[in-house]
């Protein structure tokens, strides 16, 4: 997938507040990430919380998100899992909220895209470069003072459309620390095949901590493979059939 | 047991893959339809974006293979258009639309709950190309009532065709998502013109032979006067 993604390189400690009572930090990194749209489908997952720029408080509106009444993505359908199928919506700023129903004939709520969701965008818009910006989101406080805080993505049982909550780049389980311990074996991850703007089905991995090195095997888990690698603001589905369980992520 | 139930969750999901009828959402969106008239007989209709929601009517077709209609992939309108149901390599969809309130768009008539339309014949997961065919809704509802009105003496109305759409994977209500079959770039279908036409009337053989009768007669009676 056609994606660039820049992290502000030194993300701005804007505000650390530290609790005295308590003694834990809580501080809130602030940056911006760019992604890239090509045209058709995309993988997209917000990897910061969103402000809202009256209350300036944490909002992800899918508006936002994405500047929806700026125009330039009229006609852009948005995808969102609900378990089983997607809730679709599609981008116009002539409704009054700037999101429309699936057919557009409706002004509809527009979606939350907090992160750790994953989204597809179907962008009929040429050259468009999205800008992330906001917060690096956090669940819990760091237990620790080189632990800034921690993020929680809960992991139901069944198909979950999801993505790191952390702006990082890497291995599924080696960077962004999806469990390998055991606890997911059996599960079924599934990166979007995305070619020429269309969803060509999935690339099917097998969760399974006896597959080593990696702890992942091919879709019929007969083979170890290399454990899947996923980009900043990119998403992949998880088919749970192991029991609940959450993925923590540290900062 | 786990990996049991992993293999029955994966058939289970490619069974319904493969035997799934294929969706999309058949609606025009930002993509406005208009008219242009050039017809006495259409009076003051409107001409740009079409209005009046019912007022206009639309087909969907699609083909797995052809990437043009009968060797075009452009659009076309009026009495003179390139019609999709004259290429065997497409077929209709089973999906209808109508115009609604808001001028220049669409929506499906009978979409599912989640807005998306059923393609008749063509299995989820599955490309292909699309083509839309829209006409003034006093043509008739269906297509073969457009067909027949677009074959009878006098009729007057707008109707045209979009241009062939590029592929589009059509979705299964599960994983694979249901693509809007209109949109601002390919692949997607974009905006286009309904035509108006008007299918002249030409005498019946019947009174071609009055006609002539009549003149015979004409001539006759100057001679007999001369």
């Amino acid at each position: 997938m056609k994606l660039k993604t820049s992290l502000i390189a030194a993300a701005t400690l804007a505000v650390g507040v530290i609790s005295s009572q308590a003694q834990v930090y809580s501080q809130n990194i602030v940056g911006y990430v760019n992604q890239t749209l090509p045209l058709g489908f995309v993988n997209v997952a917000n990897p910061l919380d969103a402000v809202d720029p009256t209350t300036g408080l944490v909002n992800n509106s899918i508006t936002n998100v994405i500047p929806v009444f700026s125009g330039n993505y009229d006609g852009d359908a948005i995808y969102v899992w609900t378990g089983h199928t997607y809730a679709q919506y599609t981008i116009d700023s002539g409704q009054s909220t700037g999101v429309g129903n699936a057919a557009d004939s409706a002004a509809v709520t527009p979606p939350n895209i907090a992160p750790g969701t994953a989204i597809f965008i179907d962008n009929t818009v040429a050259g468009l470069t999205n800008t992330f910006t906001g917060t690096i989101h956090k669940d819990g406080a760091g237990a620790s003072t080189n632990v800034v805080g921690t993020t929680t993505n809960a992991l139901p049982l069944g198909f979950s459309f999801i993505a790191s909550k952390l702006p990082v780049a890497g291995g599924i389980s080696s960077v962004l620390g999806l469990p390998a311990d055991g606890s997911l074996d059996g599960s079924a991850i599934y990166i979007p095949n995305i070619v020429s703007g269309a969803v060509h089905g999935f690339t099917q991995y097998t969760v399974d901590s006896g597959q080593t090195p990696s702890g992942f095997g091919n879709a019929a888990d007969s083979a170890e493979v290399a454990e899947p690698v996923i980009p900043v603001g990119g998403g992949f589905f998880i088919d749970n059939t192991a029991g609940a369980e959450n993925w923590v992520q540290n900062l | 047991m786990k990996k049991n139930l992993t293999i029955i969750a994966l058939a289970c999901l490619v069974t319904a893959s493969v035997q799934a009828q294929g969706l999309v959402v058949f609606s025009s969106s930002t993509q406005n339809i208009s008219t242009n008239n050039s017809l006495s007989q259409l009076g003051a209709t409107a001409v740009g974006k079409t209005l009046g929601a019912g007022n206009y009517n639309y087909a969907l077709f699609y083909s797995v293979a052809a990437t043009t209609v009968n060797g075009s992939a452009t659009a076309s309108s009026g009495l003179a258009g390139n019609y999709v149901w004259t290429d065997s390599n497409w077929t209709f969809a089973g999906d209808y639309a109508a115009s609604s309130a808001t001028a220049g768009r669409f929506v499906a008539l009978s979409a599912n709950s989640d807005g998306s339309s059923t393609v008749s014949g063509l299995g989820a997961g599955a490309g292909a190309q699309f083509v839309v065919v829209g006409w003034n809704s006093a043509l008739g509802s269906t297509i073969s009532a457009l067909q027949t009105a677009l074959a009878t003496q006098g009729t007057f109305g707008f109707v045209g065709e979009s241009a062939v759409s590029g592929q589009l994977i059509a979705g299964n209500g599960a994983l694979i998502p249901n693509p809007n079959t209109f949109g601002g770039t390919a692949p997607q279908l974009q905006a286009f013109q309904l035509g108006s036409f008007l299918v002249a009337p030409t005498p019946e053989p019947g009174t071609m032979a009055l006609a002539a009768l009549g003149g015979a007669s004409l001539l006759l009676f100057r001679r007999r006067n001369k």
